[in-house]
C-alpha cells in the first residue's frame, strides 16, 4: 500500500511558522510517519498538481494508494482520483456545518460527505463528526504516534524530584526568570524594569519540584493566564516550586512581552516563574522533558496536545482537565484532574463569531488545589508519584503508542476494503536505503 | 444619640449619577437612615470636613453622644476628625487592601479601619474578612440595609406569593427606553432592528454641529448594529448592511461626514449609505477618509444604514474576522437654511408610557451593565442557549447605568453571536419611580443574578424579600441569603482578581467564575419548576421571603446597629412590660 502524505507546510517552510494557523499540522504529519511506513511506503508530496499521476501509475502497477492530507477540511484538496483523508485536529463539541464568505468547503459536513472518510485524534471529535454525518461516516481517532519517541526517558523508579540542579542550554532564545528579575519582594517587583528580549544563545540552572507547559502564547485558546496565575496563588511564598513556561511563537517580542506582563502582574511571588522563548534543540528539549516532575495543561480544548502526550509518555505526570481530546488519556491515576464544564463560543476560524459549539472554561479553584495537591504527592508521597508516572507511561503507550496506532490504521482502512500488510522493520529500512541511493546518483549526475 | 451620615451622592445627583463608581452607596444610607431615626437624631452632611467637628462638639457640650457614619470605602473616608468616625462599607473580594499606594496612605485599608477603630459591614463575608487582617476582635459587625421593611414583624406574617400562571399576560407601563429583541431580526449574516422610534427614548437635539466617535469606551461605539467589538481607533463592521443609531433625536437637513475606511475585497467597491430611504453611493478606499452627505431627517429616522459590503474577509489572514469597513468617526452639521421648522418631538420623560405585554416565564435582572463584576453577558449568553427553542421564556434586563451606549453595543454584538433564538429579551433603561419598580417586580417569575461577587445586591434581595425565588451563585455576600430552599444555585470557584479601585491593576485578591454550564441548568430547572410545579415555587417563594426577613427585616436590623452603637431602641424598650 502506498501512503501519499501532504501538509501545506514543509521542512523548508516551517521555521518562520511556528504558532501560525495549521503549523503544527506539519509536526503531527512528521510523527505520523513511522507509524505509517509499517503498513505502506509513504512518499511526501509537496505539489498536489502531480498526485492524480502519481496515483494512476501506483494503480497501473497494482498497488493500493490513498492520499492522507494533514489539513483541516477546509484546506483538503476535493476532486482527486486518489481517494483523500483528511487527519485533522478539532477541539470543539460541533463540527462546522455551515458555510460562509461564499466558500462552501468551510461547511466541514460538506466536505466530509464527499469524502471517503476521516482521520481525527480524539473520540471526542469523533463524536462530533458522527453527530453531524451518521454513526456510519467512516472517521476513527488516531493520535500522533509519538509515545516511542519519549519512552525511552521514562525511569520505573524516577524520582520526582531531580536530586541535583541542572542547566537548560537555549541555542539562541530569551529566559525571563522571575528570580533573577527580582519579582520575590515586594519593592523590587515594582521597579522591575522590562527586560531586553535579544535573542542570544542563553542558559538556565533548574531544580526543585518543576511544573512544565508548552504553548503558543499567541493562542487564546492555551488559556495560560490561568495556568500562570493557578501557580502563582498556589506557591507564592514557596521558593522550592518552579513553573517552566516553553513559549512556541515566532515572534519573539510579542511572546515575551505578553508573558512578562503578566509575570509582573501577578508579583511579588517567592516561587519561580521561567519563560523559555527561542530554539530547544531535540536534545535540549528531551533534558526538559525529563527533568520535569509535572506537565501542565489549562486550555479550553484541545485537539491532542502533542506536548502532553510527550511528556506522559515520558512518565510524567498531569495537572490537567480532562475534557476534549484529553479525555482520553487523562484520568486520576495519571493526572490532578483539573474540573471544567462547558461554555458556548464560535468556531475559531469563522469571521462571524456566532456561538455555534462548546468549549471549557476551567474551574480555577480546582486548577489551584491540583497544584498543591501535585506538590505534597512530589514531595511527600514518591511511592504515590510512582505509581502516576508508571501510569502515565502506560496510558499514553496505549493512547499514542506507534504498535497501537498502526493497528487501529489497518483496521480502519480493512474496513472500508483495502488490504494494508504490516511491513518488517527490514523492509522499511532498506526500501530507504534505496531511496537514499538514487537520491545520491541523482546528485552525481 | 447623634448619627452623622453622609455619601458621595446625595438625592439631587443620584438620578444622573446611575452606574458611577459607588452610587449604590446613596441607596443603602437611604435605607439605614429609616432605621438610626428610631435611635436617635440623624444629620446629614454635606461636607464632613468642615460639618462633623462643629455638630461632634455642639453634641459633646450638650452631653450627647455622637457618630459620623461614612457610607463609603474606607479609602475615601476621612481619617482625622475628631468625632468618632466609622465606615459603613460593601466589600466583595477574599481581602481587603492591606498595602498603600500612590502615596495615599488610605488605600491600605488597615490604616483607616484602625483609626477608626470599628466599621460596618453589609455582609457576614466581610466581616469575615475584614477580621482575618484586623484580627478576631476587631470589633465590626455585618449589618444588612434593611431592604425587608416593616411589611412583617414576624414570620408568621409572611405570605407567600403564587405563581403566575404561565400564560397569564402581564402588561408593563413604562416611561424609560425598552429594548426587545422581537423587533430584531437576526441570522449569521443579518442584523435588522425595527424598534420603533418611540421605544428608544433618546434626547431630542437640535444642535448645529456634532462629532461622534466609534472607538472603545465612547457612549456612540454602543449605538451600532453590525459591528464587531470597538477598539482602541474606532470599529470595525461584520455584516454586509451594518448600521449606526443615532444617540438622539433631531430633525431638519444636515450634512453628514463619515470617516471609513474598507478593508480587504471592499477597497475599490461602491456602497451605500442611506437614512429614511434617501441613499447615496459611497465608494471605498483602503485608507482613512471622509465622505459627505447631505439628508433630511425627521425623528422617526435615527438609523444610518450601510449596505452592500463584502464579509468574505481575508482568505488566511492571521485575524479570520470578515471586516467590511473600519469606522472611525461622523459628523452631523446643519444646513442653512433651514428647510422646515423642526417637528418637535416631546422630551422623552414627557413622552407617553409604553405597553410592553409580557406572558410566560419571566427571568429580572437588575444591575449596572459598566460593572464587570455582574457579568451579564454570561447571564444572557445562558439565557439565550437555555431556551434557544422556548418562546415563554423571557428575560428582563433593568440596566442602572445612564449611558444607553454602555450596554447596547455589547448587546448588539452578543445578539449577533447568538442568532435567532425563540426566547425573548428585554432590556429597560432610564429612571424608574417605586411604581414603575414594583412592576417589574410583580411581572417576575424569578430574579437572576450571575455575579462574580457581591457586597450586598440590593435588587436581589428587595425581589427576594417580595417573594421572587433567584437563580444565583452562593458566594460573598450572597452566601447570607441564598441557599437551595429559596434560590436554583449556580456554581461557582474562586479566581485571580483585582481590587477594583487599584489603578496598578494586580492580581491581589479572589472573587468567582461562573459555571456556566450549572447556569444554563439552573434555567432549564427553573423553568420546569415554573411551568410545571406550583406547589414547589410557592415554597421556593416562601423561602425567599423567609430568608431576608431573617437576614434584613427592620427591626432586626435596628436591634444590631442599637447593640452595634449601644443605644437602647426606643422600640424594643417599648416592647417591654
Amino acid at each position: 500500500m502506498i501512503f501519499f502524505v501532504y501538509a501545506t507546510e514543509t521542512d523548508q517552510t516551517i521555521g518562520g511558522s511556528l504558532g501560525l494557523a495549521d503549523y503544527s499540522y506539519f509536526f503531527v504529519m512528521k510523527k505520523f510517519l513511522p507509524a505509517l511506513e509499517r503498513l505502506g511506503r509513504v512518499i511526501i508530496i509537496s505539489d498536489l498538481a502531480s498526485l492524480d499521476a502519481h496515483f494512476d501509475v501506483a494503480r497501473v502497477r497494482g498497488h493500493e494508494a490513498i492520499l492522507l492530507s494533514f489539513t483541516p477540511p477546509q484546506k483538503t484538496p476535493l476532486g482527486l482520483r486518489c481517494p483523500t483523508f483528511p487527519v485533522f485536529a478539532w477541539e470543539y463539541s460541533t463540527i462546522p456545518n455551515e458555510s460562509w464568505g461564499n466558500e462552501p468547503r468551510h461547511n466541514w459536513a460538506w466536505v466530509l460527505k464527499s469524502l471517503p472518510g476521516a482521520i481525527t485524534h480524539s473520540r471526542f471529535t469523533v463524536g462530533a463528526v458522527r453527530a453531524e454525518l451518521g454513526a456510519g461516516y467512516p472517521v476513527v481517532s488516531l493520535p500522533a504516534p509519538l509515545w516511542d519517541e519519549y519512552a525511552a526517558l521514562y525511569h520505573p523508579r524516577a524520582a520526582a524530584v531531580h536530586g541535583a540542579d541542572w542547566q537548560l542550554d537555549i541555542a539562541k532564545g530569551v529566559v525571563l526568570d522571575s528570580h533573577a528579575l527580582g519579582l520575590q519582594q515586594a519593592e523590587t517587583a515594582r521597579t522591575a524594569a522590562t527586560p531586553v528580549f535579544d535573542e542570544v544563545p542563553c542558559s538556565v540552572r533548574l531544580g526543585g519540584v518543576t511544573y512544565t507547559s508548552v504553548f503558543n502564547p499567541n493562542d487564546g485558546r492555551k488559556n495560560w493566564l490561568d495556568l500562570i496565575s493557578g501557580f502563582c496563588f498556589a506557591f507564592r511564598d514557596n521558593p522550592n516550586a518552579t513553573l517552566v513556561m516553553k513559549l512556541a511563537y515566532h515572534d519573539t517580542q510579542f511572546a515575551c512581552g505578553i508573558l512578562w506582563h503578566e509575570m509582573k502582574k501577578l508579583a511579588p511571588y517567592r516561587c519561580r516563574v521561567i519563560a523559555v522563548q527561542g530554539y530547544l534543540d531535540g536534545a535540549a528539549y528531551r533534558q526538559l522533558v525529563a527533568n520535569s516532575t509535572y506537565v501542565v495543561n489549562t486550555a479550553h480544548g484541545e485537539g491532542q496536545c502533542l506536548p502532553l502526550m510527550e511528556f506522559m509518555s515520558a512518565g510524567k505526570p498531569a495537572v490537567a482537565p480532562d475534557h476534549s481530546a484529553m479525555a482520553d488519556y487523562i484520568d486520576a491515576s495519571n493526572a490532578f484532574v483539573v474540573r471544567s464544564s462547558e461554555e458556548w463560543t464560535h468556531w475559531p476560524h469563522d469571521p462571524r463569531l456566532v456561538l455555534r459549539a462548546f468549549r471549557y472554561r476551567i474551574n480555577w479553584e480546582s486548577l489551584r488545589d491540583a497544584y498543591l495537591a501535585s506538590w505534597r504527592v512530589a514531595t511527600g508521597q514518591p511511592a504515590e508519584y510512582l505509581r502516576m508516572s508508571r501510569q502515565a507511561h502506560q496510558t499514553l503507550r496505549q493512547h499514542c503508542g506507534r504498535k497501537a496506532i498502526a493497528a487501529q490504521l489497518k483496521q480502519f482502512l480493512e474496513k472500508l476494503g483495502y488490504a494494508p500488510k504490516y511491513r518488517s522493520a527490514l523492509r522499511i529500512a532498506l526500501e530507504k536505503a534505496v531511496i537514499v541511493l538514487r537520491r545520491l546518483r541523482c546528485g552525481m549526475r | 444619640m447623634l448619627f452623622l451620615v453622609h455619601s458621595d451622592y446625595n438625592a439631587s445627583t443620584i438620578r444622573n449619577s446611575l452606574g458611577m463608581p459607588e452610587y449604590s452607596y446613596y441607596f443603602v444610607l437611604k435605607s439605614y437612615v429609616a432605621v438610626l431615626e428610631e435611635l436617635g437624631r440623624v444629620v446629614f452632611l454635606n461636607d464632613p470636613a468642615s460639618e462633623a467637628d462643629r455638630l461632634f462638639d455642639a453634641a459633646r457640650q450638650s452631653g450627647e453622644e455622637c457618630a459620623f457614619l461614612c457610607f463609603a470605602p474606607p479609602h475615601r473616608a476621612p481619617v482625622n476628625l475628631r468625632c468618632p468616625t466609622l465606615c459603613v462599607f460593601a466589600w466583595e473580594f477574599s481581602n481587603i487592601p492591606d498595602e498603600g499606594w500612590d502615596d495615599e496612605p488610605r488605600n491600605d485599608w488597615r490604616f483607616v479601619l484602625a483609626r477608626h477603630g470599628r466599621t460596618i459591614t453589609l455582609s457576614s463575608y466581610t466581616e469575615q474578612v475584614v477580621r482575618q487582617i484586623m484580627g478576631e476582635d476587631f470589633p465590626v459587625r455585618a449589618i444588612p440595609v434593611p431592604v425587608y421593611g416593616k411589611a412583617a414583624s414576624q414570620l408568621s406574617d409572611i405570605v407567600p406569593r403564587d405563581l403566575p400562571p404561565p400564560h397569564a399576560q402581564r402588561v408593563l407601563r413604562l416611561g424609560c427606553t425598552v429594548v426587545d429583541s422581537r423587533f430584531y431580526e437576526i441570522s449569521a449574516e443579518t442584523f435588522v432592528n425595527r424598534s420603533p422610534a418611540e421605544y428608544i427614548r433618546v434626547p431630542n437635539w437640535h444642535g448645529d454641529k456634532v462629532e461622534l466617535y466609534f472607538k472603545l469606551g465612547t457612549e456612540e461605539s454602543g449605538m451600532l448594529g453590525g459591528f464587531y467589538e470597538p477598539e482602541p481607533w474606532g470599529i470595525w463592521s461584520r455584516i454586509a448592511a451594518p448600521w449606526v443609531m443615532l444617540p438622539f433625536r433631531t430633525s431638519g437637513r444636515y450634512r453628514l461626514g463619515v470617516e471609513l475606511t474598507g478593508y480587504g475585497p471592499n477597497i475599490g467597491r461602491t456602497i451605500q449609505i442611506e437614512v429614511g430611504g434617501q441613499a447615496f453611493p459611497l465608494p471605498l478606499s483602503g485608507d482613512f477618509a471622509w465622505n459627505d452627505f447631505e439628508f433630511d431627517f425627521t425623528p422617526n429616522t435615527s438609523l444610518i444604514q450601510f449596505s452592500g459590503l463584502d464579509t468574505a474577509g481575508i482568505p488566511n489572514a492571521h485575524d479570520p474576522r470578515g471586516m467590511g469597513i473600519g469606522l472611525r468617526s461622523m459628523r452631523l452639521e446643519r444646513v442653512e437654511p433651514l428647510s422646515a421648522t423642526p417637528a418637535e418631538a416631546p422630551a422623552p420623560a414627557s413622552r407617553p408610557p409604553l405597553e410592553i405585554p409580557l406572558d410566560g416565564v419571566v427571568y429580572t435582572s437588575v444591575f449596572n451593565p459598566g460593572d464587570d463584576r455582574k457579568n451579564w453577558l454570561d447571564m444572557l449568553s445562558g439565557f439565550c442557549f437555555a431556551f434557544r427553542d422556548e418562546p415563554r421564556a423571557t428575560l428582563l434586563l433593568k440596566m442602572t447605568h445612564h449611558s444607553l451606549g454602555s450596554f447596547l453595543g455589547q448587546f448588539h454584538y452578543m445578539l449577533q453571536r447568538i442568532g435567532n433564538v425563540k426566547c425573548r429579551i428585554i432590556i429597560l433603561h432610564g429612571f424608574l419611580d417605586d411604581d414603575s419598580y414594583r412592576q417589574l417586580v410583580d411581572a417576575s417569575t424569578y430574579c437572576v443574578n450571575t455575579a462574580r461577587c457581591e457586597g450586598l445586591c440590593l435588587p436581589l434581595m428587595e425581589f427576594m424579600s417580595l417573594g421572587i425565588p433567584a437563580l444565583a451563585p452562593r458566594h460573598t455576600a450572597m452566601l447570607d441569603y441564598v441557599n437551595a430552599e429559596n434560590t436554583f444555585v449556580i456554581e461557582s470557584g474562586v479566581e485571580p482578581g483585582i481590587w477594583p479601585h487599584d489603578p496598578r491593576a494586580l492580581l491581589r485578591t479572589l472573587r468567582y467564575r461562573i459555571d456556566w454550564r450549572s447556569l444554563v441548568k439552573a434555567y432549564q430547572d427553573s423553568f420546569q419548576v415554573a411551568i410545571e410545579n406550583p406547589t414547589a415555587y410557592r415554597c421556593m417563594s416562601e423561602r425567599a421571603q423567609a430568608a431576608q426577613f431573617e437576614f434584613c427585616a427592620h427591626d432586626t436590623v435596628r436591634e444590631k446597629l442599637a447593640t452595634f452603637f449601644n443605644v437602647r431602641s426606643a422600640a424594643s424598650a417599648g416592647d417591654r412590660p
